[in-house]
């Protein structure tokens, strides 16, 4: 059965191995191995190399994408079915437990393997982050360091204030 | 530990592109928060650049009619995408109103208010949001009308024998009379129009006269010529005018003074058109003229700096302009280039084939060699289910704003596309029901016969089959506290005195109460005449549906249909009659709470009154009335 799956090298030199249809989520992926015809029969199959991905992170995209296994994931081209569908609940959860740090994390791995559903969801996590929020509490929120010297934030505030009000 | 993590990566550190798409999920205010919160995310915000290029992505344009009205990309393309949004996904209200009104001459819509002008001699102001006609003023068409001018504010009737009559219709003064201007032409009124504050008449012998709305008294006689004025147009004391010679006159009054008459001359500047036309359009923020006739259409200039310049576009050989519609910039004064997509202004054109054009009239090429107007983008609407015979034109009527068009074409199909790149947003409405309609006889079509758009490019519209209004809106509607204000402001100047709006709304309830009466005894013979005769469940729900109604609704059959559905509306005729049903039920509740609330009103307004002078009040009224 092992012979079955595609081995995959993450940048921490860690193998995986994992279900094609599994692996397919990622366009990138997907590609690839139609590209070099991959056979996941060979036991002898080099292992495809992820060197942007470390096998942390790898491991919660797997995841996720062994939990959408069967979900039908709307048309990557009809933006407007993708935006304006509210976060999927398990998702929200998924990407809730897990800190910023590894939430930026998946969120390039999603956008570096093109898994656009994933890379939605986690945009999708950090704007809810914002929304509705203070500059003051979006600086918390996100650490920024506030940069810019007192008269360049008063002018920033009134052009903004002018702007809202037109 | 913590400290070294967010070194390692942050959502500063994140890619551009990744940002940007966190940032489209968010509001324009959400967007002016970030821009204060550093210089990495202030700099992304005002990145012109990329945001026009992200604009051009998806509109295919970067000069364009604004929405926003903002100098700044980031802000118009948010808020461009959220009303195209609103129209896809918002959830459907429609309203449909039984008008009763055979042959619409004209209309305007003001929301929630629905001007309509009829043969009959009234005008009809329709509440969308009520769902019923509030008022019907009887305007009777002073005879010998020449002319006359009908706008949101004001209805103008101008004669053979050089008088003008005017009904202002702010509200608050819908039950005065109609008055007659303090002066009059010497010959017979050929054109007139009328913007908020000021009236414009042009008679038969070339002379122009603006008026005061308000006071009817005249402001200003200039003679342009020697041959009759067949068009005018006016927007605070600007003129634009053409005579039966075809000559284009125009007139900036904020140049000249009101007394001396002997500068006139110079400051009347003019040019020769040379061509027939049917269709006559003005853009007086962009100094644009624009004439039509079935195979061409001219914009032509009238800006000091190239004042009588034209560029024009002309259809194919087997094809006509059918409809030409330009988007309403009434309300800006002057044309601001600093506005992310150069403030355009939009047009569209109807072909008899179907196939819409739109236009940016506002960035037509002007240059000598080359003077074709450059489409925006064009296409073909198709509405499924709805069958149009070769030869009959499918469009039937069109309105137009800065994000989308509104198409009508039979039997109640309305959809709508984006401006600027012809995509189809929406199918806004389907077939009016079966019970307003009589299709028993050929031809089987009855043409939508006006569209309307909201202002402020909110996701609304109105649009008239037969005696049929449907109102249709999509999603929450925004409310402009400030342009609100802005608006009391100028009704005010408009109805004038303060000390009589008491006196108004007095007559106002009277009105109502008389209205009632009325509706109550007709309601009455409506009963009579029903008894005995025996009906089926449907009509007898329906028939307590309408009596019900008209308890309060002025005898409007209404019916609020409140459906909230996706793209898809092919909803067949069992499950249609299940949900009108239910609706009717609801209904039927809900009327029964509006009666009650609507009845403590009533009652309080009249303990506010004396007796005696109501009395007297009403009586007054009466008089006037029966003049």
């Amino acid at each position: 059965m092992s012979s079955q799956l595609i081995k995959i090298t993450t940048s921490d030199e860690e193998t995986f191995k994992v279900e094609r249809s599994i692996v397919e989520r990622s366009v990138l992926l997907k590609h690839l191995l139609s590209d070099l015809e991959y056979d996941e029969t060979d036991e002898d199959a080099e292992p495809i190399p992820l060197p942007n991905v470390r096998a942390s992170v790898f491991k919660k995209v797997l995841e996720w994408a062994e939990h959408h296994k069967n979900t039908n994931f709307p048309d990557d081209e009809d933006e407007d079915a993708r935006k304006s569908a509210p976060i999927d609940e398990w998702d929200r959860e998924f990407l809730k437990v897990v800190d910023q740090e590894m939430l930026y994390e998946i969120i390039l791995a999603a956008n570096y393997l093109n898994i656009r559903p994933l890379l939605d969801a986690g945009c999708k996590t950090v704007a809810e982050m914002i929304r509705g929020k203070s500059a003051e509490e979006i600086r918390r929120t996100f650490n920024i360091v506030n940069d810019f010297s007192p008269e360049e934030e008063a002018a920033i505030k009134r052009e903004n204030e002018w702007a809202e009000d037109r | 530990m913590r400290s070294k993590l967010e070194k390692r990566l942050s959502f500063l550190s994140l890619p551009v592109e990744i940002k940007i798409e966190v940032l489209s999920y968010l509001d324009v205010s959400d967007l002016f928060n970030i821009a204060e919160t550093c210089q990495n995310l202030n700099d992304i915000i005002n990145d012109e650049e990329l945001w026009k290029n992200l604009f051009m992505k998806t509109f295919h344009s970067n000069r364009f009619s604004s929405v926003s009205n903002s100098y700044k990309f980031s802000v118009e393309l948010f808020e461009r995408n959220k009303v195209i949004h609103q129209w896809k996904r918002g959830t459907g209200i429609h309203r449909l109103i039984q008008t009763n009104i055979f042959t619409i001459q004209d209309l305007n819509f003001q929301h929630p208010k629905l001007f309509i002008f009829s043969d009959q001699g009234y005008i009809s102001i329709v509440g969308v949001d009520k769902g019923k006609i509030e008022t019907q003023i009887p305007v009777t068409t002073p005879t010998g009308c020449s002319s006359y001018s009908f706008t949101p504010s004001a209805a103008l009737f101008g004669r053979f024998d050089g008088r003008i009559f005017a009904k202002l219709l702010a509200s608050k003064t819908y039950v005065s009379s109609v008055i007659e201007f303090n002066n009059q032409h010497s010959s017979s009124v050929i054109s007139i129009f009328n913007d908020d504050l000021y009236c414009y008449s042009g008679d038969e012998t070339g002379y122009i006269i603006v008026w005061d709305l308000k006071t009817g008294n005249s402001i200003k006689e200039i003679k342009l010529s020697s041959s009759p004025i067949i068009k005018i147009k006016g927007l605070n004391r600007v003129i634009v005018a053409i005579d039966a010679l075809s000559n284009f006159y125009f007139i900036d009054l904020n140049e000249i003074s009101d007394r001396d008459n002997d500068d006139n001359k110079n400051s009347i500047r003019t040019f020769k058109i040379g061509r027939t036309f049917e269709f006559f359009e003005v853009d007086f923020a962009g100094n644009l003229l624009i004439l039509g006739n079935a195979k061409e259409m001219v914009v032509y200039s009238f800006d000091r700096a190239s004042f009588g310049r034209f560029s024009s576009y002309k259809v194919e050989e087997a094809d006509e302009i059918y409809r030409l519609t330009i988007e309403d910039k009434s309300n800006t004064k002057k044309r601001d280039l600093n506005v992310a997509g150069y403030d355009g202004c939009n047009l569209v054109l109807v072909l008899k084939s179907g196939t819409v054009i739109v236009f940016n009239i506002r960035e037509n090429k002007v240059r000598s060699k080359n003077n074709n107007l450059q489409p925006l983008c064009e296409f073909f609407p198709t509405f499924d289910n709805l069958q149009i015979p070769n030869g009959i034109p499918p469009i039937s009527s069109v309105s137009i704003n800065s994000t989308v068009v509104l198409l009508g074409s039979y039997n109640g199909y309305a959809a709508v596309y984006d401006a600027l790149n012809g995509g189809l947003i929406k199918l806004v409405s389907t077939r009016i029901p079966k019970r307003y309609l009589q299709l028993n006889e050929p031809p089987y079509l009855f043409p939508v016969q006006y569209v309307k758009l909201g202002d402020k490019n909110q996701p609304y519209g109105i649009l008239v089959v037969n005696e049929t209004v449907q109102y249709f809106q999509f999603g929450e509607l925004k409310t402009f506290k400030n342009n609100q204000q802005k608006k009391k402001k100028n009704l005010v100047g408009v109805s004038g005195d303060r000390k009589n709006k008491l006196l108004k709304k007095i007559k106002d309830d009277i009105d109502e109460l008389e209205y009632e009466k009325n509706t109550n005894y007709k309601n009455e013979k409506l009963l009579d005449k029903y008894n005995g005769s025996e009906l089926t469940d449907q009509e007898q729900i329906e028939l307590a549906m309408v009596l019900n109604n008209s308890l309060h609704d002025h005898q409007s059959y209404i019916n609020n249909e409140i459906e909230s559905f996706p793209d898809d509306n092919n909803v067949d005729d069992d499950l249609a009659r299940a949900l009108e049903l239910s609706i009717l039920d609801h209904e039927d509740s809900s009327t029964f709470q509006r009666d009650e609330t609507i009845d403590s009103n009533s009652v309080d307004d009249n303990n506010e009154i004396e007796d005696d002078y109501a009395k007297q009040i009403q009586e007054a009224l009466k008089r006037s009335l029966y003049e």
